[in-house]
């Protein structure tokens, strides 16, 4: 298995959307021993052992950053970060069973040579995360786009 | 400022994670004159928000109420409404919530021993900077953490806010190779959970004994998990729907979470608690393994809890195994409830300590009233009473930095839900 791609969510209104993209995905590539496509739940421990040593990581989750719902963010992390990335900006490092960021489980999990993958975060501002059936109309508006921009770089990763 | 003779420690944010809180702490004169864990923690709607629901929807509404021990709130919330419904429970779910509640004990203290408390003992900061000089340290408590998510996943659908178990038991039986595939995982983790209360062996704690009080379920026969008592160090045992009578909650005024006091003291649930009452109950294994470390229990010092969790790490690892042994399938992972107008008290050993619940229902199975008592209100007073009487054993003589680690390591040997705060206390030191 080359790349793993994680979505990360609920079954909670805009926070599915991670899950969404996952399901999506599992359609196009099912039976495709390239790719591991693994839902995870919001724990963000909860991936850790579950996907192998991938050469490339996809990472897609809600974000509540203050930027308009439906902002679309796709971030490259450095290959090595020496520590330095869990502390950065407005990330705490791992402190809680409670509440370990995405950021510092990636970063535990490459300090205890876990994960020497290149690691891509996808990530879309919702809207609404209370336990709604469905997206808000910011986010159901976005998903394709979403999904397309995680696609077309699933795609390149396959033709290295 | 302050003086030589008078130490102002001042901790304005001890952290989130249900709720928000601080440690005021001022010495004179070498005495401690005032100690104050602040805890900002918002009222428990749960409570409130349980009102007029109807009884069925219970289990997942406080299945929600916590991220890391869900298990424990559905099974003090169902064993109190089967009791009030006379629901027999069948051997089979009774040995598979042991099971379900056993992988909830391993993810919670694994988390807690890993990523919380093992930096204090090996001098890091943090996880992530222990992990650079003990990678396998943290490789093994991802291993059982995962595990214990996957046993609760087995049952409840999902590690996270799961939703698979109902009163009587559960909504669906795993199947046989779902159960055969956990038993190899189990018996790899064996010696993960071995190594582990090894490692934790070998730590150098505090070796004083406290005057400590200290109370857990009475599961007879077995080690505590679920019970229809409560088993107090004085001795006493106290049935459950006169908790209330016993053990008191009370509003002060530096914290919005409740204070509990049994008879008028602090007390102590958990890990230590459950380890010194009952560890003639700990799987064989397990005591020849503290045997042989030199470790005997009861010990009265609520550092000894890190040794506690492992124990029962390795406890859980090995009776989750032993109960899955013969697993068959069954066609009625539940029994059918008959809803009965009344009182309901149910309490379960959560990782952090007993879980007590409270409910009022109607004839319609309508909610009316409902009272939860969690670990972290119980220990707030005790966490109080021994940062204080560990800060005098070890001296107040010493620097404000080394007074502040100390009483984060107090804080954390109870894996408070404010435990993230305090690998982070900020430190203001006004001297006058």
């Amino acid at each position: 298995m080359n790349i793993a791609v994680v979505g990360i969510g609920s079954p909670n209104g805009d926070d599915r959307v991670g899950w969404q993209v996952i399901e999506m995905l599992r359609q196009e590539y099912i039976g495709n021993r390239q790719i591991f496509l693994h839902v995870a739940e919001r724990h963000n421990l909860e991936w850790i052992g579950q996907i192998g040593r991938p050469r490339v990581a996809l990472f897609i989750d809600a974000v509540i950053s203050g930027a308009e719902p439906g902002t679309l963010f796709h971030f490259r992390l450095p290959a090595t970060t020496s520590g330095g990335l869990a502390v950065a900006g407005p990330w705490q490092p791992a402190c809680s069973s409670h509440a370990v960021s995405l950021l510092s489980a990636i970063e535990l999990v490459r300090t205890i040579g876990e994960l020497n993958a290149e690691v891509e975060l996808f990530g879309l501002e919702i809207d609404d995360y209370r336990a709604l059936p469905d997206l808000s109309t910011a986010v159901a508006k976005q998903l394709p786009q979403l999904i397309q921009q995680v696609r077309r770089v699933l795609k390149s990763h396959l033709r290295e | 400022m302050d003086t030589k003779d008078t130490i102002s420690i001042k901790v304005p944010v001890l952290a989130r994670v249900e709720g928000e809180g601080a440690l005021d702490l001022e010495i004179r004169d070498q005495r401690i004159t005032s100690l104050h864990l602040r805890i900002f923690e918002p009222p428990r709607l749960f409570e409130a928000l349980l009102v007029q629901r109807s009884y069925h929807e219970l289990l997942d509404i406080v299945a929600r109420i916590c991220g890391i021990c869900p298990v424990a709130y559905q099974m003090s919330a169902a064993r109190a409404l089967e009791d009030l419904f006379a629901t027999p429970i069948t051997p089979w779910v009774e040995a598979m919530r042991r099971v379900y509640y056993y992988g909830e004990w391993i993810e919670s203290h694994a988390l807690h021993i890993h990523l919380l408390a093992a930096p204090d003992y090996l001098g890091f900061d943090n996880a992530i900077s222990m992990a650079e000089k003990h990678p396998e340290l943290v490789r093994r408590g991802l291993r059982l953490q995962a595990l214990g998510n996957r046993l609760i996943k087995l049952f409840g659908a999902r590690s996270v806010n799961p939703i698979g178990a109902r009163i009587g038991g559960f909504y669906r039986a795993p199947a046989v190779a779902e159960v055969r595939q956990i038993r190899l995982d189990l018996k790899t983790a064996q010696e993960d959970a071995r190594l582990l209360l090894l490692w934790a062996a070998q730590l150098e704690l505090p070796v004083y004994k406290q005057d400590l009080l200290f109370a857990c379920v009475n599961d007879p026969g077995r080690y505590p998990i679920m019970g229809n008592a409560i088993n107090v160090s004085d001795g006493s045992r106290i049935v459950l729907n006169e908790f209330a009578q016993h053990f008191r909650e009370q509003q002060v005024a530096h914290s919005t979470a409740l204070h509990c006091h049994y008879r008028g003291k602090p007390y102590l649930v958990g890990p230590l608690a459950r380890i010194n009452l009952h560890h003639e109950q700990l799987h064989d294994e397990v005591k020849r393994t503290l045997s042989a470390a030199g470790i005997q229990f009861p010990f009265p010092n609520n550092f000894y809890a890190l040794l506690a969790r492992a124990a029962e790490i390795y406890h859980a690892v090995l009776e989750a195994d032993q109960l899955l042994q013969d697993y068959q399938r069954t066609a009625s992972p539940f029994t059918q409830e008959q809803v009965r107008a009344g009182e309901a008290f149910g309490c379960t050993e959560a990782p952090r300590g007993m879980l007590w619940h409270q409910y009022k229902v109607d004839a319609a199975g309508l909610i009316q009233f409902a009272r939860i008592v969690p670990p972290t209100s119980q220990n707030q007073a005790h966490i109080e009473w021994d940062i204080a009487d560990s800060l005098h054993r070890h001296g107040l003589n010493q620097t404000n930095a080394a007074l502040k680690l100390l009483a984060e390591k107090v804080i954390r040997n109870y894996d408070p839900c404010i435990s993230c705060a305090t690998h982070f206390l900020r430190l203001k030191v006004a001297r006058r």
